[in-house]
């Protein structure tokens, strides 16, 4: 075994491979910074390459730009709030606060020591794990993959914010969007409005991108602020040695947590998307103090992102040994192990045995190397943060839509990152938390397909009662919600600091922005069971159970928002003068005027092509919000054009729409 | 100022060398694919059977076409390699798609399918045969089927042809069966099998070879049942699955001692020439150029038997998935498109029943 190892340590080394490992760390940090892309799409883009290549270098490419895209997307997250992959959503709720008090460098520090440790500890773990790996991984049936995502979803609890009704009926709304699209149990399309965008599934990237970096885009263009909203010389102690020393301080939690992403990460369907919010709502919920929470709390930054990385490297070991790829990124890995004539199995660890431990080499040197770069790096990066906003907002939407349209290359990628950009600015000022819809909408599918699936595999209860690891999760769900519960009393019961800032995610006060959106989501959940009468009634249930339960709980909100309403309407007296103090507070004119430029791109994209409008659309906002002169003006435009044809035309061959005008 | 003046000289350089690049016209006498870029669009995720089986083949196959072109490669979702193909592929062969041919959803009108195969160009295809396997859990030898009891059927989508032909073929034996449908794919069904909660599937035979015999069949955990019939092919069907795999048809007759019959094994001799004939296929746009449409086939056809090619697909897969000429992709094609309405309305019944999930739950003796 030693040997082996020490062998496919030489492997990695030796020329060329040690040059095309360097080469993908370089590409996969460029991947996962850039949000929309990710490791996925880069394993796409390199597979093509590796076809006439020998198996070591072809793996050291692959993993080594695949194995890092999650250490990368911590930029992205923190700098602008914006996942930079699917692996790093958690990442923002802790990140992005943290960037906001100038403290970026701090999160940068913690998120690369934790990354690095995770994906060396993860691939370390699975190797050595590989004789139990099999069993563990078969004892995961579709009822406990049922109750797996049941438990992820108790994690509401630790992302509602201010209000947990609001943060369940958020949920359900996430829940309610995964049964848009076929049913794969029942073959009928569902909520598809006779859309063709919609009866594939709501891609989940458009989403994600339009609810937490639009709002936050919108808030740099209409209050012109920088990230941080502190000057960089009152950061000076938020270094990246900051960061390195929060890591020691939370070394138990980074363990747990890389643990956590390791085994999680083997399971076939649970990919980084889902174990990062699981990581983080374990870092709420074991935490003693939970006050900072979503607001600028290092440990919100340290268990996503040790878990993520682990997860990648936890999920090679079952793909390589068992041809189980726990991910779809595994899946091609698998693909390509396949192109190669290589076989998945036992030959994989007797007659591949150094090529595999070559691999495990891959990742973990990749791990190292990519936090080590980053480090230096991202002392100048997270200078960014003090720029002000006006030149980075362009940049970033053209970013942001570019990432959106990658889903599927429709037009509908932009009407949902739009939609549901407007969707969470409305939360945002309502008080609704908006992390809870992410977690259900990567949950949901899982949730609902084991359900049905269970249903039908197993007689009556015997899918709860008779499998032990099933009872086991479910004993951690009644747990989980015991602590949520007993967090929300003790809330309740601690004298509240009129004059403490409240800042975190669904803390805002603004009812007669949040009552709007409480009859809309109420008109959403009595319209679903309605609209899906006709449906067998397999197809109905899940929506049909998520609509009653959301209404039930949007009664009370809808109490409480009435009450808060009236208050208000007496304080300013009057319902006028309440209604102008609530879209003052929410900044609601130049809010909408931003949004507007953002239907106006879709439309100009229609008639004249994405490639045209984009950089028109920064060119006019640099003039007339950013009051720029028509050098950067053009300037900046013209830049935009050149990434947006060298690297979406030329580099990635990406579809755009054919414009009315050009074709 | 001097960034802002660097800037646009850049800019207006790119723009420069990028129309340049577009406008170079190929001479009368080059070959009509010369200087073109063809994208092939692949209606299933990166890391697929489909997507190995459809790159390994274009990596071969612009040598064969005139010209050389450049072929790149892009995954789409379900029905949008078909249709954008339909909708917005242009005359002139740039954009084609090799995916996996769908008849159930134009014969049962699913929504979102727009394409229509009539109007298109088939260039040529694959096919993967489909085949039937067990755990022995259930059944110790394929000859005891008839003592099979309470066996569970993991299908991936009640509409999908593996449970179409999976479901009809266990009522045509008159076997004891639970269907169960919904997992989405075929990984996720032989993982479910690989845990015992489903024991039978059917599969293609490149994710059999590659996966399910290692780990079951090899393990003496599962055994091979029957391949579906090729009406088409049926000796390609033998040379493919060897003796040891039977044809459906043949295993009923030796289990019951006659040939089997009756309205079923109509509808069933239907869809197996409608669905078993063609699995992989590449297709051009309605109205396509003559001469795109020429030099593709030609070249499909020598790519296919490129020495090089068949060597790293049998090293992929175990074996050379057998090809599907124009004249045999076309017969397929025809079976679907005359359909009468008493197959397509028989079609449409049994996917309702399926979805239902409740079927052939028969009660334990």
């Amino acid at each position: 075994m030693l040997e082996a190892m020490l062998n496919g340590l030489v492997l990695v080394f030796q020329w060329p491979a040690i040059g095309f490992l360097m080469l993908g760390i370089v590409i996969g940090m460029w991947m996962g910074a850039v949000p929309g892309l990710g490791g996925i799409i880069g394993l796409v883009l390199l597979l093509p390459f590796t076809f006439e290549m020998d198996p070591v270098p072809a793996f050291a490419l692959l993993l080594g730009m695949y194995a890092v895209t999650s250490t990368s997307d911590t930029i992205a997250s923190v700098m602008l709030g914006i996942p930079g992959t699917s692996a790093s959503q958690a990442t923002v709720l802790d990140g992005y606060p943290l960037a906001k008090m100038g403290q970026a460098a701090r999160a940068f520090g913690a998120a690369f020591t934790v990354s690095a440790f995770g994906g060396v500890v993860g691939a370390l773990i699975m190797a050595a794990s590989l004789p139990i790996l099999l069993p563990m991984i078969l004892a995961f049936g579709v009822p406990e993959f049922f109750f797996l995502a049941v438990l992820g979803l108790t994690m509401v609890g630790a992302l509602a914010g201010g209000s947990i009704f609001k943060g369940l009926t958020v949920a359900a709304l996430g829940l309610l969007l995964t049964a848009v699209g076929y049913a794969d149990s029942t073959g009928v399309p569902r909520f598809t409005f006779d859309q063709p965008y919609l009866l594939e599934n709501l891609p989940i990237i458009p989403i994600v991108l339009g609810l937490f970096a639009l709002p936050e885009l919108l808030e740099m263009a209409v209050k012109n602020t920088s990230i941080a909203r502190i000057e960089a010389s009152d950061s000076k102690d938020a270094t990246l040695m900051a960061g390195v020393r929060d890591v020691i301080k939370h070394w138990w939690l980074t363990v747990r947590c890389a643990l956590l992403g390791t085994y999680v990460g083997m399971l076939p369907g649970l990919g980084v998307s889902i174990v990062d919010w699981i990581a983080y709502g374990h870092a709420v919920q074991s935490a003693k103090d939970k006050s900072k929470f979503g607001q600028g709390d290092i440990r919100g930054v340290i268990a996503p992102e040790a878990a993520n990385n682990a997860t990648k490297a936890g999920a090679l070991i079952p793909m390589i040994a068992f041809g189980i790829p726990g991910s779809l990124g595994t899946a091609i890995l698998l693909g390509a192990l396949v192109i190669k004539g290589l076989r998945p199995g036992p030959e994989m660890l007797i007659d591949h045995i150094d090529l595999t431990f070559s691999m495990i080499w891959d990742i973990v040197i990749a791990n190292l190397v990519a936090a080590g770069l980053l480090m230096i790096w991202s002392k100048q990066v997270a200078k960014v943060s003090f720029l002000p906003g006006h030149l980075l907002v362009p940049g970033v939407v053209v970013f942001v839509l570019m990432g959106a349209w990658l889903a599927s290359a429709a037009i509908g990628d932009w009407i949902s990152v739009i939609a549901f950009g407007f969707l969470g600015y409305w939360m945002k000022q309502g008080g609704w938390p908006r992390p809870p819809l992410i977690l259900a909408l990567v949950l949901g599918k899982l949730m609902e397909d084991n359900l049905l699936l269970s249903l039908q595999v197993y007689d009556n209860f015997t899918w709860i009662t008779g499998r032990p690891i099933v009872l086991v999760i479910i004993a951690l769900i009644v747990l989980t919600i015991y602590l949520a519960v007993k967090g929300v009393i003790k809330a309740n019961n601690t004298p509240k600091d009129q004059n403490a800032v409240i800042a975190g995610e669904g803390s805002g006060r603004n009812p007669l922005m949040s009552l709007p959106l409480t009859l809309f989501l109420l008109a959403i959940f009595i319209a679903a069971p309605i609209g899906g009468r006709e449906w067998e009634f397999e197809s109905q249930q899940f929506p049909l159970v998520v609509s009653v339960t959301s209404i039930i709980m949007l009664i009370f909100i809808l109490i409480a928002d009435i009450r808060e309403a009236r208050a208000d309407i007496k304080e300013q007296r009057g319902f006028g003068p309440a209604l102008a103090a609530s879209l003052n507070k929410a900044d609601f004119h130049r809010s909408a005027s931003f949004i507007g430029y953002l239907i106006a791109i879709l439309f100009a994209s229609i008639v004249i092509g994405q490639q045209i409008a984009l950089p028109l659309f920064v060119a006019i906002y640099l003039w007339r919000w950013g009051h720029y002169n028509w050098k950067i003006c053009i300037g900046y435009a013209l830049a935009a054009w050149i990434f947006i044809f060298g690297f979406y035309d030329q580099i990635m061959h990406l579809f755009f729409y054919q414009s009315v005008l050009f074709g | 100022m001097n960034i802002s003046r660097n800037l646009v000289i850049l800019g207006a350089a790119t723009i420069a060398a990028a129309t340049t690049s577009w406008t170079v016209p190929a001479s009368a006498a080059d070959p009509y694919y010369k200087g073109k870029t063809i994208t092939v669009l692949i209606g299933r995720g990166p890391g697929s059977g489909t997507d190995a089986t459809v790159r390994s083949f274009t990596k071969y196959w612009s040598k064969y076409i005139p010209g050389n072109p450049k072929i790149i490669n892009k995954n789409t979702k379900g029905f949008a390699a078909f249709n954008t193909v339909y909708e917005k592929g242009k005359p002139d062969g740039t954009l084609i798609t090799f995916t996996p041919y769908d008849p159930v959803s134009p014969m049962t009108k699913r929504k979102g399918f727009r394409a229509d195969y009539g109007k298109m160009s088939f260039v040529g295809g694959f096919v993967n045969p489909p085949m039937l396997y067990a755990l022995t859990k259930v059944i110790k030898s394929n000859n005891d089927i008839m003592k099979m009891k309470g066996a569970i059927y993991g299908g991936q989508r009640p509409t999908l042809r593996f449970d179409l032909m999976g479901r009809i073929t266990q009522d045509i034996m008159g076997n004891d069966y639970r269907y169960t449908t919904g997992f989405g794919g075929g990984k996720k069904v032989l993982n479910a099998m690989r845990r015992g909660e489903v024991h039978l599937q059917t599969v293609g035979l490149n994710l059999y070879r590659l996966t399910a015999e290692r780990a079951l069949v090899k393990t003496g955990k599962a055994i091979p049942l029957w391949h579906y019939d090729f009406p088409q092919a049926p000796m390609m069907a033998k040379e493919v699955f060897g003796p040891e795999i039977p044809s459906f048809e043949a295993h009923y007759t030796k289990i019951h001692g006659k040939k089997p019959s009756g309205e079923m094994w109509d509808i069933y001799k239907w869809m197996a020439k409608t669905v078993n004939g063609l699995s992989y296929s590449a297709w051009m746009p309605p109205g396509v150029k003559k001469e795109a449409y020429e030099a593709l086939l030609a070249s499909f056809e020598k790519t296919a038997k490129d020495p090089a090619y068949l060597a790293e697909q049998k090293k992929m897969f175990g074996f050379n998935l057998p090809v599907v000429d124009r004249a045999t992709g076309l017969d397929v094609v025809k079976a679907m498109t005359d359909a009468t309405p008493a197959q397509v309305s028989f079609l449409n019944k049994y996917i309702k029943e399926g979805a239902k999930h409740k079927i052939k739950k028969k009660k334990k003796k």
